[in-house]
């Protein structure tokens, strides 16, 4: 007799499910009819029964002749309370990320920005957000220089600190203290904030905020910030 | 109640792991104690038997085994799951998996045999190739494991083997020529009809308790644990290894009618 090794493997394979529907309707009408088929069916079986067999008495025979009595109640309980603790641990650290990202829910929500400031010159895109009265925000600027063609380029100095310190009443005053600026200001919804030497005077400084443009001297008591006489138009955009 | 070496799951599934009997008897007796009952309710319902039961139980636990030591089954430590449960898990999809296979043979469309006789032959049979597979080389033993019981394609053992599919079909027929040697008769369908007959008359030479064993097996259906009250075996163990024993009775018996033919 010749097996037909393709046709066991597709028998076996019909057997596993792992046939399309339209093979497996077609070996389901040959096992009907065709003895070949259903004796290869037959070996199909018997092979995969003798090898379950071996293996059930290779395996499990030694498994099953207990030698001693094993208390196994003992590690399902251990297993049932080790459960139970991960489950408390589990729902804590989930209540803890729950509270946590609560928190963070409800700080953003607090500090929803009045306003916005993009800023120009700014050395990151960060945008100044403000909420309460005497909240402060740092913000490093670049200095640019107007130079005598009417441009604005950056200056050859040091990255000047601008302090801007929200305060809802009086007017916009200031304090320079060296490179760092403190601005007071009730008006915080500039469109850019620069920091600008005229021509090659290193000592003369002006301070752009939105459409205005203020002197900015050496002053380390607060004082009023004052409009500059040079004329807004001729600066460069 | 002697105290157990190990105190927790995740002790067992290691030593399991690292081939350790005592841990794959402690396994046992643990899916035996808290799965069983899962199993058998799922396979009760599904048209299975109380053999049938047994049959999985242990089919599927052979592949839990080697799912452990092959590392294809992990326990996660994370997880809601107690560790009794993901093993639970794990072993109710093994034992779907076997009983849809078991299904799709029982629904097949019928060989013209009486159902009796079927059943019987595929059990001698089966336990000639039980015997011829365990003379088998290695080599040939570990390929035909992986093609009937765990069910691979070709080209899936191929690629385990590091080999082509061909070479992999070539030893596959080769292997299956060798554990069918004494079953090549059966392709034969006149020899088929007179195989029944022998399996009738080997019945017939058996003594008087294992035909009645095997007849309130096979042919009124009833459990083990029902046969072995009724024929006074201490339990349904002892009753199945006296099956085992019949069925071997019968198998030489046959198989002596049939060299005889």
């Amino acid at each position: 007799m010749n097996i037909n090794y393709s046709l066991l493997d597709q028998l076996k394979r019909y057997f596993q499910g792992d046939l399309d529907a339209a093979a497996a309707e077609t070996i389901s009408k040959k096992l009907e009819e065709d003895p070949v088929y259903q004796a290869h069916a037959y070996l199909y079986k018997i092979s995969q029964e003798g090898l379950s067999g071996y293996e059930r008495q290779k395996r499990l025979k030694d498994i099953k002749d207990f030698s001693s009595v094993i208390d196994i109640e003992a590690i399902w309980e251990q297993d049932r309370k080790l459960t139970q603790q991960k489950r408390w641990i589990l729902g804590l650290l989930a209540i803890f990320i729950v509270i946590v990202a609560s928190l963070f829910v409800v700080r953003s929500t607090s500090e929803k920005p009045q306003t916005q400031v993009p800023i120009a010159n700014q050395e990151s895109e960060t945008e100044v957000l403000f909420g309460a009265d005497g909240q402060e925000q740092a913000i490093t600027l670049i200095p640019f220089r107007w130079d005598a063609t009417n441009q604005l380029i950056p200056a050859e100095v040091d990255r000047r600190q601008l302090i801007l310190h929200l305060r809802q009443q009086g007017e916009i005053s200031f304090l320079r203290k060296g490179d760092t600026l403190h601005l007071y200001t009730p008006k915080i919804n500039y469109d850019s904030i620069q920091w600008i030497y005229t021509e090659d005077d290193d000592t003369r400084v002006l301070l752009r905020l939105g459409n205005q443009l203020f002197d900015l001297p050496k002053q380390e008591t607060e004082g009023k910030l004052k409009a500059s006489k040079l004329p807004l138009k001729d600066l460069p955009q | 109640m002697s105290r157990s070496s190990f105190t927790n799951i995740l002790e067992i599934i290691e030593g399991v792991r690292k081939g350790e009997m005592e841990a794959k008897q402690h396994l046992y007796l643990f899916m035996e104690k808290y799965h069983f009952q899962n199993i058998s309710a799922h396979l009760l319902n599904n048209g299975g038997h109380a053999q049938d039961v047994e049959d999985k139980f242990q089919d599927a636990m052979i592949v839990l085994l080697q799912a452990i030591e092959a590392e294809r089954f992990r326990l996660k430590q994370v997880s809601l799951k107690s560790y009794s449960d993901q093993l639970g898990a794990y072993f109710m999809r093994t034992v779907q998996n076997l009983w849809k296979k078991e299904l799709r043979w029982r629904r097949r469309p019928s060989i013209e045999v009486e159902a009796f006789y079927e059943d019987v032959s595929i059990d001698i049979f089966a336990g000639i190739v039980e015997e011829e597979f365990g003379q088998l080389h290695s080599d040939c033993q570990a390929i035909l494991n992986k093609y009937f019981i765990d069910g691979l394609s070709t080209r899936r053992i191929g690629k385990e083997l590091n080999t082509t599919t061909q070479n992999v079909k070539n030893s596959i027929a080769r292997c299956v020529d060798k554990l069918l040697s004494k079953l090549q008769f059966l392709n034969d369908t006149a020899l088929s009809t007179k195989v029944w007959d022998v399996v009738k008359q080997g019945l017939d030479d058996l003594d008087p308790k294992c035909q009645q064993l095997i007849q309130s097996f096979y042919l009124r259906g009833k459990g083990l644990k029902e046969i072995a009250q009724g024929l006074g075996y201490s339990s349904s163990h002892s009753a199945t290894e006296q099956k085992r024993k019949c069925i071997k009775q019968l198998n030489k018996a046959v198989v002596n009618h049939l060299l005889k033919t």
